[in-house]
């Protein structure tokens, strides 16, 4: 059945850049390699392992305290950090990057401040472009998945349950971790692994700040060596871990499940906090505000302006364009391909192939980098050139981000299928309404909530993507996130901030949209 | 309340089902079901759960496909094992389980929804017309959110009703309301149906309401269709021992076949059961079939009672240990221990082969 063979188109279009990958790599010679083997593998392995545990820890810290605090406590400004706190998801490690590297680098404000006013504690001042400053920068951009994650699963947690726990003679305590911890913790589960995900394939960070983890190592490979032969090498080695960590994380995870509600639909009672109590939690929620969005924003404010907004002229609006464009049109791409691939999840029921949907959205985990790698093997072995016809590059580019980011608008799109019962769409068959048209008049307007939500997740994703927009990208044409690579990377912190500033603006708005509807 | 409906297309169609076998991942959930509902009748199928109802049901509808066998109306075959129309060409109403009302339409727009085809003055008049059948003008621009479950289920007959099908299908059409309202709804729905006068089939969980809305009956176990008549036929006169068991309450009493009828527990009871005689057979005892009577020579000690209103059920055990279940008006007030006088007194004798 030729329906039956389209779910897995997505599916298919995935693999074949891993396949590609697979095979080349195994069949190139292994001089380069053998040279990178001795000299940089194992540092980048130490690296990227201790990055990922790192980030994964201090993402935790920074986020479960305030998801607590912000959902059972009360306390002065309770519900503007309950959405401002995932405002710095809008705020990408590069850029905490770079701003933490202008500020506090020799030549940067604190640093001089210091020599002139306490020169013994400037003399002990640690050096920023170090790994402790690129977990620092990764966790306050990282954080907000665990948060958001987090408050979801303390959520759905009824009054009733705790009710039940103190009924039966738990304290307060006792029952918060008998009732909260089981039923957050597969949320909390999944925001880690989330983190997990974005600390493996980050480029950005690292690279502003010198750490060498495989996905720098793997651009370097391609960009400074123009070995595409050992940079698929590392890909796959690279890929080999991504996995290893994501069938660790599935074991994990394949024993608890969410539940979207826990006992009930009342919220419990929140806990009110003493003068002093209130202030330390004010106190800890602003720094993290600060220093996660405030700090980076202010300071490249003050960038445009010492730069007399010079960024701000007509190239900006064009890349500001073709970002705009890009995230669109991907957009646009996954939204199509989510909605065929769940309406025909409904449409065949039980005879489904799941594993579709499951190899279909393994690009999430998949690093930017070893994408690209991947897709300019087959696309060159399958045209003979990323330059073939006019529009390939653009294309690949477009077929890259939508591959790297299915799942992300797979998945409300595929919940909101769930949510629709199967008798809205037999009824309306039964009343003589065709396939599409039932789709178009039923399922389209009750979908369309995960669908726009599905669009602007994808959307922030793909304004915010470095890497795999830096390689597959064609000659001459820039978005934002590239325009701040391309500074960055000669240390302009000056010239980037106008096109950084425009990344933050552009995210911003949606996250902060989708954080007053949740919060609703 | 009187309702004049135009009928938007034809008079009322038999329903006929032949032979049908459908199967759902490979297992086979009906089977060799075989019936024949005239135009304009209300026919039950029940069955417990699993029996194989609302698989039935969804293949009329055309949502599972016949593995083998035909299901038409009138002289159109809908299905067959070489496959069938589109379940939005078959002209077959369905309310489902859910009702599965559309929650961004509101009621007007619901019950329209059917209607895309007619132009849209008749369409209005229709759905004004539809929403006088069920009783619900007042409520044509609320959501469905906004009714209450019965209202929700009458929304779902004039969404169903308003094209005119030639068959109505209705998927255990009381299991979402409140049992309270139940008897009431049911008493509503056949007069609408009545009124309308189409053909329709129902799949109902509770054997109360298929005696009192069905014109026809069947018992569905297993994926087959044990018996298919008229309600009083199924109760009194039970094709097989599923039908017996699962209509009505009852007993079975051993019995062994003599030349002058059948001799149980209650001594000689006349009559001609169909089979040899010396054969063993349990006889089917209804509550009713046992009437009370103090000066009979079987005597039985009350269980239990449970107080009916105008009689009263009590569950007795005979001498020979097996409890039987027995109706009393309700002013024989007899208490639990206290032992009672049974007679037995049947029309005629149901009996099945004990295994």
């Amino acid at each position: 059945m030729p329906f039956r063979a389209l779910v897995w188109g997505p599916a298919f279009l995935l693999l074949l850049p891993i396949a590609a990958l697979a095979l080349f790599a195994t069949r190139a010679s292994g001089e380069i390699f053998d040279h990178l083997a001795e000299t940089v593998l194992a540092p980048v392995l130490w690296n990227t392992l201790r990055l990922s545990v790192c980030v994964g820890l201090a993402s935790g810290v920074l986020a479960l305290p305030a998801a607590w605090l912000t959902s059972y406590a009360d306390f002065p400004g309770r519900r503007f950090f309950s959405w401002a706190l995932a405002l710095p998801l809008a705020v990408p490690g590069y850029i905490v990057g770079f701003v933490w590297i202008g500020v506090f680098d020799y030549a940067g404000p604190v640093p001089t401040w210091l020599r002139e006013h306490a020169p013994l504690v400037a003399e002990h001042f640690p050096r920023v472009r170090s790994f402790g400053s690129a977990v620092v920068a990764l966790s306050l951009s990282l954080y907000p998945y665990v948060y958001i994650l987090a408050r979801n699963g303390f959520g759905s947690v009824g009054a009733s349950a705790f009710e039940a726990a103190r009924s039966l003679g738990y304290g307060r305590a006792r029952s918060a971790l008998a009732v909260v911890w089981p039923a957050a913790r597969p949320w909390i589960a999944s925001g880690l692994a989330l983190v997990l995900f974005e600390t493996l394939a980050d480029f950005g960070t690292v690279a502003v700040f010198n750490v060498d983890t495989f996905t720098t190592a793997i651009y370097r490979t391609w960009y400074s060596l123009q070995s595409l032969e050992a940079a698929s090498q590392l890909s796959l080695l690279h890929l080999a871990i991504v996995l290893l960590v994501a069938s660790a994380l599935n074991r994990h995870r394949g024993r608890s499940r969410h539940a979207d509600r826990f006992a009930g639909r009342r919220t419990p009672a929140r806990v009110r906090l003493g003068a002093k109590g209130s202030w330390l939690a004010f106190a800890f929620l602003a720094t993290l505000f600060a220093f996660a969005f405030l700090l980076p924003v202010a300071q490249l404010f003050y960038w445009c302006r010492e730069n007399e907004f010079r960024g701000f002229e007509f190239s900006l609006a064009r890349h500001l364009g073709n970002s705009l464009a890009l995230g669109a049109a991907t957009g646009l791409v996954v939204i199509a391909g989510a909605l065929a691939l769940a309406s025909a999840r409904r449409f065949l029921g039980s005879s489904f192939p799941e594993s579709a949907a499951r190899f279909a959205t393994l690009g999430y985990g998949m690093p930017g980098t070893v994408l690209g790698v991947g897709l300019m093997v087959a696309l060159t072995w399958c045209f003979g050139s990323l330059y073939a016809w006019p529009g390939q590059a653009v294309g690949s580019l477009l077929l890259g981000l939508s591959l790297r980011f299915f799942a992300v608008g797979y998945k409300p799109v595929a919940s909101g299928f769930a949510r629709l019962s199967p008798s809205l769409a037999e009824a309306a068959r039964s009343l003589g309404r065709g396939r599409f048209a039932t789709f178009a008049r039923v399922d389209a307007p009750l979908l369309r909530a995960s669908t726009i939500s599905a669009f602007v997740l994808v959307f922030i994703d793909v304004i915010k993507e470095m890497p795999l927009t830096v390689m597959l990208k064609p000659w001459g044409w820039e978005t934002l996130a590239v325009r701040v690579h391309q500074f960055t990377s000669e240390g302009q912190w000056v010239e980037a901030s106008a096109p950084a500033l425009a990344v933050i603006a552009l995210a911003c708005v949606p996250t902060w949209w989708m954080g007053r509807k949740g919060e609703a | 309340m009187k309702v004049s409906v135009s009928p938007l297309a034809s008079s009322p169609q038999s329903l006929r089902v032949h032979d049908l076998h459908v199967e759902l991942g490979g297992r086979a959930i009906v089977r060799a079901v075989d019936f024949t509902l005239e135009a304009g009748r209300i026919g039950c199928l029940v069955g417990p759960s699993g029996s194989g109802k609302t698989t039935l049901l969804r293949a009329i509808a055309g949502f599972e496909a016949a593995t083998r066998g035909e299901i038409r109306c009138d002289d159109e075959v809908l299905a067959s094992a070489r496959g069938g129309l589109p379940p939005e060409a078959r002209q077959v109403g369905i309310v489902f389980q859910d009702f599965a009302l559309f929650p961004h339409l509101n009621v007007a727009e619901n019950v329209g929804f059917g209607l895309f085809r007619v132009e849209p003055e008749a369409r209005k008049r229709r759905v004004r017309e539809m929403l006088d059948l069920v009783g619900l003008s007042a409520e044509a621009a609320k959501h469905p959110y906004e009714l209450s479950g019965g209202q929700q289920q009458r929304v779902a007959l004039a969404r169903a009703l308003a094209p005119a099908p030639r068959l109505l299908l209705l998927d255990e059409p009381f299991s979402q309301l409140d049992p309270d309202l139940r008897a009431r709804l049911v008493e509503s729905l056949g007069r609408i149906l009545r009124e309308v006068g189409i053909t329709s089939l129902a799949v109902l969980h509770q054997q109360e309401e298929a005696f009192d809305l069905g014109d026809r009956l069947g018992v569905l176990v297993q994926g087959r269709l044990e018996q298919w008549g008229t309600p009083f036929e199924l109760y009194h006169r039970p094709a097989t021992r599923d039908v017996a068991d699962f209509l009505g309450q009852g007993v079975f009493l051993p019995g062994r076949v003599v030349a002058q009828g059948l001799e149980t527990e209650f001594g000689l009871l006349a009559g001609s059961p169909a089979y040899p005689v010396g054969s063993e057979v349990e006889l089917l005892v209804r509550p009713d079939d046992i009437v009370h009577d103090d000066a009979s020579p079987w005597r039985a000690k009350i269980l239990s009672r449970s107080f009916r209103g105008s009689h009263t059920l009590f569950r007795v055990e005979l001498a020979s240990g097996r409890q039987v279940l027995a109706l009393a008006p309700s002013h024989h007030d007899h208490a639990v221990g206290e032992s009672l006088g049974l007679r037995l007194e049947m029309d005629h004798l149901v009996t099945f082969p004990r295994y």
